[in-house]
Formats: C-alpha cells, structure tokens, sequence
C-alpha cells in the first residue's frame, strides 16, 4: 500500500496515471455531468437535493476522518457540532433576512416563538440576521466548542475509549438541552419554515449544489495539505504511539485539539450547507445515533484516506436511502451488520479495493485480474450513479419478492451483493499466475490502534 | 576531583553545579512497595555512566522519575541546574533529557525518515508543524546518521517492516539527531545480535563527550566494552559505584546478583 | 480446574439470594368480620331494646366498614334472614332479558346469592316480608351516626386512614368526637399521626379560638403536609390574624411543618437517588468488570438490559396465562431467566465478534454499537413498541416511615435486589476461584496464560457474567416503568459515565461513583427547579451539570477515582 505521507512522486507513473484519471472522472461526473444532466431535466431537482445533502454529510466525514483516520481519536459528538453550524444557518433562514416565513399575524417572529407565547425576537437571535455573522458563527461556534472542551478533556490526558463516551455524554448532554422549548430553537420540531425556494427552484438547488460539491473538493484539499504536512505526520505518531510523542518534546494535546477543532468547523460547514437544501434541522440531527451514523461513514469508506470518507459517506446514505424506501425494517439489521463487517472482515474499508488495484497495476499482473479486483469498486460506483441520479434501469428495479414484514426486495439488491461477493470468492479460489511481489504483508491500519 | 558519593555529599548547590544529573534522596513507593530509594546519585556532564543490577532493582523507574514518566514520592532531582522534580514529562524533555524506552517505541506507521524528522530539534508546535519542512543541513545530518546504522536503504519503509535490531537503531538515532543534553538509554542491547550490539556500543561511545548519557544494560559484554563508571542499583538502592572491575568485585554485588 | 461447573456455582448461588428475597413483603388477607358482630345483626330480629343498644356498643367499639351494608339494610328495614344468612337488596342493576332488577345480595360479603341452581337471584320489586323490623326513629339516627364513623374503623389499614384522612379534608366536624375518642383509646396508636392531622384540621377550620390554638399544637405535632396547607390558610384568615397569640402559634406551627417537610424531601432525594444508583451501579458493575478485563467499552450493555426487561415481559406473560393464581412469584424465574438470557447472547457476542477485536478498542466500540443495532430491531420486529409489564400485587403502595414519608416498595425491592447483586458480584470477584482467575487475568493477561489460566474462557464467562448482570438490572426495570426496545440507550450513557469517574475495573470505584452520580443529579434537580428560569427544564440542566462537573473532575483525576497505578499505570 502506498502510505498516503508518501510523496506522490515516488509512485510508478502508471499508478500515477491512473490515479489522475479517475480524478479526472470523478471531477467531470460532479461538475460537468450532474449539472448538465439535471439543466436537462433527465435527472428531477429533488434527486440533486438529496445529492447535496450527502455531499454535506461527506464533508464531516472528511472531518472525522482527520482525527479519527490519521489522529486516531474517535469522537462520538461530530453530530453536535455539525448541528451547531446547522442550526446558526437555519436560525438566520428563519428570520426574513435570510427569507424566512414569518407574518405580521406573528408578530414578525418565527411562527414556533410566536406559539411559545413570545412577543418578540430573543436577543441572540438578533445578531442571526445578518449572513456574514452567521457564516461567522456557524464556523466559529463549532470550532470554538471543540477547542474548549478538547483542550479540557485532552489536556488531561483523556484517551482512547475515554475520550469516546465522553464525547457521546456531550453530545447526549447537548441533545437534551436543545430539545427543550426553553432554547428558544423550536425544541424537538427543529427549524423549518424556510424559503421553499432552496429545495424547489431549479436554480437554487443547482446552486447549494455546486456550491457544495466545490466546498467538498476545497475542504478535501485542505484536508489533504494538512495531512501532507509534517503536522500530519505529528498526527500519524499520535495515533501510533501518543506516550512517545512526550518524551520527543511534542505536547500531543495540541496536535489532537487541533485535529478536533479543524473536524469540528468542517462539521459546521457541512451542517451549514445541510439545512437550506434539507429544509429542516432537528434535535434528531445530533443525537447519540447520530454522531455514530456519521462515523461508520469513514469506517466503511476507509479510515486515514481521505477519499475513502466521501466514498464511504455516498455508499452508506445511498443505501440508507434505498432500503429505508423498500424495506423500512431492514435498514437497522443492515446499518448493525455493516457495523460488524466493517469492524471484523474489512477494518480499512473500501480503500483497500483501491490499494490491491494498484498493487496489481504496479505488478502488471492480468487483465482479468485486475478487472476482477476492480468490479466491485465499479458496481458500487454505478450502483451510487444509478440511485443518485434516478437512473437505475427498471428491470433492476423489479421487484422479486414483497411482504408486509419486510418489504418489496428489488432484483438489484440481489445483483448488487452478487457482484459484489462473486469477485471476492474469484479471487480466493483462483492462485496467481506469477508470485506476487515480495511486498511486506500489510498490516490492517486498525490494527495499529491497539493500546496495550 | 573525588568520585566517591557514597559518602557524605558535597553541599547541594555544589553538587547540582557539578552533576550533570543530580538525584538526591529520592524514592518512589508503589503501594506501599518501595521500587526506588537513592540517597545520591550524580552523573558529572557529558559522562557515560552504566546502571546495572538485577531484576526489580529499580533501574527502569530510575529513568522514568528522570524524564517525569513517574513521580517520586519524595526527594528532588536536577538536570542541567534545573530542578525538574514536578516538571511535566513535556517540559522535561524540551530542557534536551532524550530518551529511548526498554522496548524500542517509534511511530510505526511512519517511514524511517518520517520518524527521524520528527526527532529534529525545535518546532514542537501545532504551528510550526504546519508550514515549511526540514533543511538541507538537517536532511543531510539525518542521512548521514542512517547510513551509520545501514538504514538508509529502508528510509522510505515504514517503521512497523523493521526488525528488532533495526528498530533499536531506529530509536537511538532518533536520539541522536534531536540532539539532547542528556540521554536515557534503557537496555540498548537487549535482543541484538553480537554484530549489532558491538555497533550500539560504538554510537554511544562516540556520543560520549558531547552528551551526559546514562545507560541501563544487562549485557556485561557490552557494558564492559563501554568501558565507562557503573552504578549497581539493587532493591531500589545504590549498592556500589565503580569501575566495571571495581563493582564486580565487591561482595555485596555478587551477593545480590547470586541471591544468598 | 472446571470453570463452568465454578461459574454455574455461583450464579445457582446468587440466583437463590435473590430469589429468597422476592416474596418478603407479601401481604396477608384481609381478616374475617368478627363474629360476634355477625351473631349480634342475627339477634336484631328478635332482640329488645337493650340489646340492641348493647349491640350498638359493640358496633362503635369494634365496628368494621363491612357491617355498613348490612347496617343501612336494617335501619331501612330491608335486612332479611334467609337461611341464617343475611341478605338484602342491592342496587338496582340492568340485567339482559329481564330489564331493571334488584339482585340479592349477602348483607356482608356483598356477592351476589344464588339459587339453588346456581343462577343468580333478581326481583323486580322488592319482598319485604321477610325482612326484619325496622328500628325506632332514635336508634335510626343513631345507626347513621354509626355509619358515618365505620368507615374510621375499615379493618383495612390503608382504607381506615384513608377515611381518617378525607375526614380531615372534609372539614367534617360530626366526626370530630369519634374522632377524638379513637386518639384518645390509644388503641389505635398507628393511626394517631393521622388522627391529629385530621383532627387538628377540623378544629382549624370549625372550631372555636380555644379548640384553633389546640389544634394548633396537634399540627405542630405532626408537621404533617395536609396540616401545613391547613395552617397556612388559618393564617391567612382575617380573624385569626388579629389574635396575636393565636397567629404566634399558628406560625410557630407553619416554621415547624416547613422545616420537617424540607428534611422529609431530602430524605425522599437520598431515597430516589439511591434506586436510581443502584441501577446505575448494577449496569456499571458489568461495563466495569468488561473494560477492565479486556479493554473494551460494551456499547450494546444497555441492550443486554433490554434484553433482561423483555424476558422479563415474557416470563410475566408466561405466568400470566399458565400459573395466574401464583402470578405474585414470577419474579423467581424472572430473575434467573433475564440473566441467562442476556448472559447467553453476551456469551455468543464474545464468541462471534469481541474475540477477534482484542487490542482494538474503539473499533469494539463501533461493532458492539452494531450488535445493540440489531438486538434493539430484533425486539421491535419481535415485540411492537411499548410493553408494560404487571407488577406482582405485593409490590404495590409502600411504606410510611415517617409521617409523609412513603418509601414505595418497588423502589425498595429495587434498592435490596441492586444491593444483593452487588454483594454477590463483590463476592464472586473477591472471593471465589472464578474471581481470582478474572483478577489475575486483568492484572497480567500474558503472566494469568503462562501460569495456566485459560484467559480466553475467562474472557467469554467474564463478558456472558457483565451482559447477565445488565439482564438482572433489566428485571428490576418494568417494576417502575415501561419498557420498549431502545429502554437500554436512557441508562446507558449515565451508567458509562459512572465506569469513567470510578476508574477502569474497579468494583469500588463503581459503587462510589454510582452512589456520587445518583445522588448528585437527584439533589440537584430540586436546588435547581428553585430558579423560576430552569423550574421545567430542571432535570435535564441537572444533567448536564452533572456532565461539566464529571469533565472538571477529569481535571483533577483523568483515570477516575480509582487510577491504576505502578507499572499496570503505563500499560
């Protein structure tokens, strides 16, 4: 596997090649197709909104791949933060300067504080009538929150599982606290009551669209930068081995809270760009689920590369999507079993598809080997193509079997796991032609989590 | 100049002038149980001094109260005129105390390479680690200690590829290029092979004299080949205090090495 | 050494601890109607009028709220002897076929009389031929007096202080002499709280200034929260505040009240927070006694609860349908049943996942947030939502300590069942062979395998022995509440709250911290509902205060109250 700090010029230069190819496709798929493809009007506005909306959630992944994936701290609050740089948007989208819909028959306020018997706008919401002090906010609170509690807890030297259930506590803290009506944020109904024009004009969802997927490509180059840095490789040894950072000089405290806060303000921007385009936030966006939800994204995508996360985010919430329409019951046995398989049969995810391709495209090993490995990354890629862009054909869409239990089963679940197991068992059964490269058995990235 | 300490100890600001390391009275009790107990120990600057003894006799927790890995229950402790008795092991390490841990601890995800940049001196924080990179005069210092230990060849191999004897050098050079005032260094042989320990050996013996260095070893070969003054630690006590032959030929050594 | 054969040792053990506990506190029948009040409503239909005053004494003296029937029967002239059995009208009731009826009922038992072919007997009119002689107009009167104070003398405790009490509430003055003559025998000593109370009240009210200052001291006697509100409205009268002496005592008396009903909430807090922390402690016991052994933080612990409450449910439903008449008993199999249960899926858990994920812990984190995924569907699909199970009737009402001050019995079953588990967990983990392989294998696990421990074994009993501890803590759930499939994700982040203050593998540590918690957020919520701007909201700022106070505590003890220390610390 080529470690993701080495310099890329090191790499053989079809490996290169490829890798800047499918680049190259990915940035044609998202920013010239899509929009051409939804200005055409083969693929219908709402599917670009919920496009968008996972691109948001892409973008905290990205985030917890940072200190999870590379620092190695796991938070379970991203979801609270996230919500931070929600709710500062939704607040300003309430009030008439973001074009909220309120009326003189309520006062002027928001509809919900008009119901809490409030006569008037509170006073911090004032300030959320302007957009530069929400955009301000919505980066700042998340970012300011992180590094105040992370300064906290890890300066004293809080680690590991830790640091995680204390993080959950918060973010169950934070739940309870917002779903009261007290809060003056619309308790457990959230925010809403937008300008509808975010979800139903064309040229708006188009917009929070591209304005998402190019916020999405500049945080994965920041995130990248940061990652290429030495202060990344700060990050990579405090993931190895924290206590020897200390006798090297280095206070990894810093390094995590950091790492916590950069996870937190990319949070927020996803929260931020989250909620015109969903069009309501709600205390549900940040319970304990919720954080949890957010990380399996990084898991199956692949912790410590960045790409994995987005793929990772894409592929979970696409499902997600799919079963929660056809087999409303399914979807918890399901999310519970990626939970598992991520964890026991594939502990770097989808990455590691990725890096056995490689690894035969530097061997020059067979076509058909190669292809075999690459099916089941191409199968997930159409498979999110076709779901994301309403495109799926209708023959795959037949449904084989229905019950009142569990729901329509679609022919395409059962082609999509087939692709995906047959290749697996092809290349078990199957011996190489050639030895493999004396390469060094590659360690499962989780396994260097492990703290005696 | 006197060498003998066990005796009555020269006033303390005398002592901490002229040690470089200067521990006084200090023990440390793990539940009830008391792991280290040392009325004087100082090793003078840019001195190579061996602390052997048996199992259990304290040498490891000698080095972690130094470098502020534990906390002595009483007594005080010098560095370089610093009193570091309740300094953070963060701050202990800046005042230049370097370390390497029994068994070899180095980043393992990281390339060799990546693992020495990390040991340069300066840029500890969040900031500095963000911007620039290293220095051709650093590169070069790094390269010319890795090809010292034969690991140019693997600097772009991440660290979890190495083999133990590899892995020990990793670490020494480690220390090496941060370039401490003094240098822990817990049982740098251990698990080498003959070849391997006589090239530790050489590294610490050419370290001696610009660096205060501290050794804890088992291996006699190796500490006589260091050739330099033993301290004997024996339940958590300075038992003698000499020349190799010296040590070895006190009674009270041998009977605590052969038990009664 | 045979490990199971140890293991099922002591859980046979524990299992009978607990279920020994289980029938104290069943409740004794209520005690026949005495006979000779029988015998004496028997002899009314041929008696003179000296003995039926004699039974009239008799009534007053032992009377029983059971004899009202029959008695306003008799004064009505519609008691009849039947067999030597007395009966009498009923209410009239609509019976299908034959319209508006009277049935016939027995005098004093109230169940219906059947007829020789064991139908029930209705009339359309009323016989009266039979019925015995109704008493002269002055007895009549009397009778009524007697009514109105059988009630007082209910054989049934909680029915007679019931009816002291809404005596008290009524104002009613026409008691007042029953009443007083019931303090005054000091038979009745358990109910003299209450008999002041009501006594106090009606004075208070009704009464003149001598009788409103006597009542004052009873109420500043019993300090009771009735007699607070009544004094409270006393001072407030016109009248009584224009009498200086009066309204000083009447004060004396309010400061009295008020300061035994603040002692008596605090004493209420202590109690709510120590059955909440007894649960909280049984759930942490198991995530302690995990964390330690292997370094793994069991996010589906509180699903192993769930799993506990829903045996529960179905060992309830069990005895529901096949053993109804001994209902009061399921809890016997309850409680064995919940822990082999969730011990049983713990078991499989350990072997199928937890296993392979040694040396990783947060990625066991995420696998066994997927395990409570699938447990918690597995329930919904399985069960439905919400399910309540029936209490057995023995845990019903409570017990009043001090006046006002109830200890409801399933919080105290609660509290001793918590207690007992935790005696015998402390036990188990100190005491026996299976503690000590569990305390060598979590101190060294390489030196526990060396000498011989089978760790790996240790590791699946340890974890199957954590997941049945939350089951236990499942059994005690449905007691006080309603139970539904995510019921585990309430406790739990207040339970793993409890492992990080107690520190890792701690037993004390868990019980202190458990305790701490408890009562910590139960004192709180009162301190805080006294801002007006959190009054509502006060249990949930509770909790978050409770949640920054443990981020401070941090501060000062990263490792929790119990750090490891030596050279475990570093490990």
């Amino acid at each position: 596997m080529p470690d993701n700090t080495q310099p890329l010029d090191a790499l053989p230069p079809n490996i290169l090649w490829t890798r800047r190819g499918v680049c190259a496709l990915m940035l044609l798929l998202f920013f010239v197709f899509v929009p051409v493809l939804n200005s055409a009007g083969i693929v219908p506005d709402y599917k670009i909104s919920v496009l968008g909306k996972y691109l948001c959630l892409a973008i905290v992944a990205i985030g917890i791949d940072l200190i999870w994936g590379y620092t190695g701290i796991l938070s379970l609050c991203q979801a609270f933060f996230f919500c931070l740089g929600g709710y500062a948007m939704a607040m300003h989208l309430s009030l008439p300067q973001g074009g909220g819909d309120v009326r003189p028959e309520y006062n002027n306020i928001p509809q919900f504080m008009f119901f809490n018997n409030l006569h008037e706008l509170p006073g911090f919401w004032k300030p959320f009538g302007s957009f530069t002090f929400t955009l301000i906010a919505g980066l700042g609170l998340p970012t300011l929150a992180a590094t105040i509690f992370g300064f906290f807890i890890l300066r004293s030297r809080v680690r590991g599982v830790y640091f995680s259930i204390i993080t959950q506590a918060v973010a169950w803290g934070a739940w309870l606290l917002i779903s009261r009506n007290e809060m003056l944020l619309g308790g457990t109904n959230g925010l809403t009551n937008f300008n509808k024009s975010f979800t139903q004009d064309h040229h708006w969802v188009l917009g929070l669209y591209l304005l998402t997927i190019t916020m999405l490509a500049a945080v994965y180059l920041l995130c990248k930068a940061i990652a290429r840095s030495r202060l990344g490789r700060v990050l990579v040894a405090v993931r190895d081995k924290e206590t020897r950072l200390y006798f090297a000089g280095y206070r990894p405290y810093a390094f995590k809270v950091f790492a916590f806060a950069v996870a937190a303000m990319l949070a927020g921007l996803g929260g931020m760009l989250y909620a015109p385009q969903v069009g309501i936030i709600t205390p549900q966006n940040m319970n304990v689920q919720a954080s949890i939800d957010m990380v399996i994204l990084v898991a199956v995508g692949g912790r410590g590369r960045l790409w994995g996360a987005v793929l990772g985010a894409l592929l979970v919430n696409y499902t997600y999507a799919s079963l929660t329409s056809d087999m409303p019951a399914a979807w918890p046995f399901v999310q519970g079993a990626m939970f598992l398989a991520v964890v026991l049969l594939f502990p770097d995810g989808i990455v590691t598809l990725w890096d056995s391709v490689e690894k035969q495209i530097a061997g020059r090993t067979g076509a058909l080997r190669i292809s075999m490995t690459v099916l089941p990354l191409v199968v997930i890629v159409l498979f999110l193509a076709a779901e994301s862009l309403g495109l799926m054909p209708d023959f795959l869409q037949r449904v084989v079997f229905e019950s009142d239990r569990i729901g329509r089963v679609a022919l395409k679940y059962f082609v999509l796991v087939a692709l995906l197991i047959v290749p697996g068992i092809w290349q078990k059964f199957s011996k190489p032609r050639a030895a493999v490269a004396a390469e060094p058995i590659e360690l499962p990235l989780a396994a260097k989590e492990a703290q005696p | 100049m006197s060498d003998t300490i066990a005796g009555n100890p020269p006033i303390e600001y005398n002592a901490i002038d002229t040690y470089s390391v200067y521990v006084k009275n200090v023990s440390v009790v793990f539940d009830g149980f008391k792991a280290l107990d040392i009325d004087t120990f100082g090793v003078h600057y840019n001195d190579l001094r061996v602390v052997i003894g048996p199992n259990g006799a304290g040498k490891t927790t000698l080095c972690d109260v130094i470098s502020g890995k534990t906390r002595v229950t009483t007594g005080r402790i010098f560095v370089n005129r610093n009193e570091v008795t309740h300094l953070p092991d963060v701050d202990i390490a800046r005042l230049g105390v370097g370390r390497k841990f029994q068994t070899p601890t180095i980043f393992d995800s990281l390339t060799v390479y990546e693992n020495m940049e990390l040991a340069l001196p300066g840029r500890r924080n969040v900031w500095r680690n963000l911007w620039g990179s290293e220095t051709l005069q650093q590169r070069d210092a790094i390269h010319a200690i890795l090809q010292r230990v034969h690991l140019i060849a693997q600097r772009n191999t991440a660290a979890k590829y190495l083999s133990h004897g590899q892995r020990q050098w990793l670490e020494i050079s480690m220390l090496i290029v941060a370039d401490p005032k003094l240098l822990l260094v817990d049982e740098p042989a251990a698990g080498l092979t003959d070849k391997e320990t006589e090239l530790t050996a050489e590294l610490l013996l050419e370290l001696k004299g610009h660096h205060t260095i501290i050794v804890i070893e088992h291996d006699m070969d190796f500490v006589r080949r260091l050739g330099s003054r033993v301290t004997v630690l024996n339940e958590g006590q300075v038992l003698a205090d000499g020349t190799l032959d010296q040590v070895s030929a006190d009674p009270k050594v041998v009977e605590a090495y052969l038990g009664r | 050494m045979d490990l199971r054969r140890l293991f099922v040792n002591r859980i046979v053990w524990l299992m009978v601890l607990a279920g020994a506990m289980a029938p104290i506190g069943a409740s004794a029948a209520e005690p026949p109607v005495p006979g000779e009040l029988i015998e004496g409503l028997k002899s009314l239909k041929t008696a003179d009028a000296a003995k039926r005053q004699a039974f009239y004494d008799l009534v007053a003296k032992k009377g029983d709220a059971r004899l009202a029937t029959a008695l306003t029967a008799y004064r009505d002239g519609q008691l009849q002897l039947k067999d030597d059995r007395l009966v009498a009208y009923g209410p009239r009731i609509n019976v299908p076929g034959q319209g508006s009826v009277l049935p016939l009922i027995d005098a004093i038992t109230r169940e219906p009389v059947k007829s020789t072919d064991g139908q029930p007997i209705y009339v359309q009119r009323p016989d009266l031929s039979g019925a015995m002689r109704a008493p002269p107009p002055a007895e009549k009167r009397l009778i009524g007096g007697l009514l109105s104070s059988l009630s007082l003398n209910d054989p049934n405790p909680a029915k007679r202080k019931d009816a002291i009490q809404s005596a008290g509430d009524r104002e009613d003055e026409t008691l007042l002499p029953i009443l007083e003559t019931q303090l005054k025998s000091g038979s009745s000593s358990a109910y003299s709280t209450v008999l002041k109370e009501s006594i106090g009240r009606i004075k208070l009210a009704k009464g003149t200034r001598e009788q409103k200052l006597e009542a004052a001291d009873l109420l500043t006697d019993v300090r009771t929260n009735n007699g607070l509100t009544s004094l409270q409205k006393a001072r407030d009268v016109p009248e009584n505040k224009s009498d200086a002496e009066l309204s000083a005592r009447l004060d004396r008396a309010i400061s009295a009240g008020e300061s035994y009903q603040t002692r008596i909430r605090w004493i209420q807090n202590t109690f709510a927070g120590l059955s909440l922390s007894s649960i909280l402690i049984l759930l942490a016991l198991g995530l302690s006694i995990i964390f330690g052994l292997m370094g793994v933080i069991n996010m589906a612990h509180g699903e192993f609860m769930m799993v506990g409450a829903f045996t529960t449910y179905v060992v309830s439903e069990f005895w529901k349908a096949h053993l109804p008449g001994l209902y009061d008993y399921y809890l016997l199999s309850a409680i064995p049943a919940a822990f082999l249960a969730a011990g049983l899926i713990g078991f499989v858990c350990e072997i199928a996942v937890i296993r392979h994920l040694y040396g990783r812990p947060l990625e066991t984190l995420l696998a066994t947030w997927g395990i409570g995924l699938i447990l918690i569907q597995t329930a919904r699909v399985g069960f439905g939502d919400t399910l309540s199970v029936t209490p057995p009737k023995w845990m019903e009402g409570g017990i009043e300590v001090m006046p006002d001050l109830y200890f409801p019995l399933n919080r105290l079953f609660i509290i001793f069942f918590c207690a007992a588990c935790i005696a015998a967990v402390y036990f188990i983990v100190n005491k026996t062979k299976l503690g000590l392989l569990l305390r060598a294998t979590t101190q060294n696990r390489d030196m526990a395998s060396a000498l011989g421990v089978p760790t790996r074994r240790v590791d699946a009993l340890t974890f199957a022995f954590g997941a049945g501890l939350a089951g236990l803590a499942g059994v005690v759930v449905p007691l006080y509440n309603k139970i539904n499939p995510s019921i585990g994700q309430e406790y739990i982040v207040d339970s793993f709250m409890v492992v990080v203050v107690g520190g890792v593998g701690k037993l004390a540590g868990a019980i202190i911290a458990g305790l701490g918690l408890g009562f910590l957020s139960k004192y709180l919520e009162p301190l805080l509902q006294n801002f007006k701007a959190m009054e509502s909201s006060a249990s949930v700022i509770g909790k978050v205060v409770v949640l920054g106070l443990i981020v401070v505590f941090l501060q000062w003890r990263p490792s929790g109250l119990f750090p490891p220390r030596g050279r475990m610390a570093d490990a």
